[in-house]
């Protein structure tokens, strides 16, 4: 006030230093807000590099899976169907002719019996490969299938249930679906000691939803992100990757009541042209 | 700056009435604009209702006070208004899931200019009227501060509108489909 009432010259200086002041907390207050957004970009790069890292880890644990996948392959090829044709050329070698009649139907009997031996062998592998009901009639039909056969073991209680699936996915896509619930499944039933494993489907947009419900031992999404950057196991690895590759996500809860756990899967669809 | 020299050669009435026109103008300008720039109902709907409130106040202040002020309190208001509402905004901005780096959009920039203008205009309004009878060397300090505050604005305007705005990270929620929990247990009413 004392200032106010002298000459002009006071007020002035202090016109001068008010400004100063005001134009300063005015720079601070836009340095401050654009030094915290600089942070909070950092952050987000830390994040996204560490992203990166992971989609890596999920690579090398698909690729390692496929080799094993080959090697199982190679060795079931290698170890049942070798030598079960093996067993039926020796059967069926030159001296069959010279033999009695009774010993060459004998030797034809057995030989035939191999082969379809390794016919049955060839065709479980080539099921475990493509599943026929997949191929011919689609995710709900080869979905409801797998669960039909679990629930048919007596040991769990499984159903499944599609509410929306009149248009058919792309033959890719079910089958990586399909992979990612089958992965999902056996880890229930391998881990969880679970009583019921129950599944449903519905669609929403362009989106398709499933949801695995099962009253066992399970895991929340804090515990999934943990074991994915872990490098050991690969089921998850897996299903995190298949889960990439159709752009979808996935998401791992506990139901409120703390009863049961959810699984949700969020696939967006590209249908059959 | 034409309105205000064709009032400059009528008469002082005409000078103090366009000065406060303009007053109401700039108000009711940056209110708009800052009801556009944030996301928050509430924050929208308290900016909205200052208006009627400042407008109804300039008014009766203009009638009270007739030519013989340009009316630098209602001014005063305004800067401090403005100073809040644009701090609230850069809070809101900084609290907000960006898609786009807050220092690339347009609409940071324009109130980076306004909180400039605000601020530092806001003691040369404050304290004009003590002015009018001082030297001319004085005015010219005065006047030295004014357009220096305005032609920074006027710059950090300029540049903002050469923003380009980039999408930067992306929302990575997920949205559920309704119908996909358990059935729950139906019982019997009967």
């Amino acid at each position: 006030m004392h200032l106010l009432e002298a000459d002009p010259s006071g007020i002035s200086k202090l016109m001068f230093i008010g400004t100063l002041g005001m134009l300063t907390l005015a720079v601070g207050i836009i340095v401050f807000v654009i030094f915290h957004q600089r942070k909070v970009i950092r952050y987000q790069m830390e994040m996204k590099k560490m992203e990166n890292e992971k989609q890596q880890i999920l690579l090398n644990a698909s690729i390692r899976f496929q080799e094993e996948e080959r090697q199982r392959i190679a060795a079931d090829l290698h170890d049942d169907a070798g030598p079960l044709l093996a067993t039926a050329r020796l059967y069926l070698n030159e001296n069959l002719v010279n033999q009695e009649k009774a010993q060459q139907l004998q030797s034809i009997i057995s030989a035939k019996q191999i082969i379809d031996d390794a016919i049955l062998l060839i065709r479980n592998i080539s099921h475990s490969l493509m599943p026929p009901t997949l191929k011919n009639f689609g995710l709900e039909s080869a979905t409801t299938d797998l669960f039909q056969k679990i629930n048919g073991s007596g040991v769990i209680n499984a159903s499944a249930r599609f509410h929306d699936y009149r248009d058919r996915l792309k033959v890719e896509q079910e089958l990586l679906v399909f992979r990612v619930v089958q992965e999902l499944v056996n880890n229930v039933l391998k881990h969880s000691n679970a009583a019921f494993i129950h599944l449903t489907q519905n669609c929403s947009g362009n989106n398709l939803y499933l949801r695995i419900h099962h009253d066992g031992k399970g895991i929340v999404q804090s515990e999934f992100d943990k074991l994915n950057q872990a490098t050991q196991g690969l089921g998850l690895k897996n299903i995190a990757s298949r889960v990439n590759v159709l752009n979808g996500k996935i998401f791992f809860e506990i139901d409120p009541s703390q009863t049961y756990f959810k699984i949700t899967l969020e696939i967006p669809k590209i249908p059959i042209v | 700056m034409c309105f205000y020299f064709i009032a400059f050669s009528k008469s002082y009435t005409n000078y103090i009435l366009t000065l406060r026109l303009h007053v109401l103008f700039e108000y009711i300008l940056i209110t708009s604009f800052l009801y556009f720039s944030f996301i928050n109902y509430k924050i929208k709907f308290l900016l909205i209702s200052l208006l009627p409130i400042f407008i109804i106040y300039y008014i009766y202040d203009y009638f009270k006070n007739g030519n013989s002020t340009f009316g630098n309190i209602p001014t005063i208001i305004e800067f401090l208004i403005f100073i809040l509402f644009i701090i609230i905004f850069f809070y809101e901005s900084m609290q907000e899931d960006f898609q786009i780096v807050l220092y690339k959009k347009i609409n940071f920039w324009l109130c980076v200019g306004f909180l400039f203008y605000t601020s530092g205009n806001f003691f040369y309004i404050l304290l004009v009227e003590k002015f009018f009878n001082a030297q001319l060397s004085v005015k010219n300090q005065l006047i030295l501060i004014y357009s220096i505050v305005t032609i920074i604005k006027n710059i950090i305007f300029s540049l903002s509108f050469l923003l380009k705005e980039t999408p930067q990270i992306t929302n990575n929620s997920i949205s559920y489909a309704p119908d996909l929990d358990l059935e729950p247990t139906r019982t019997n009413t009967n």
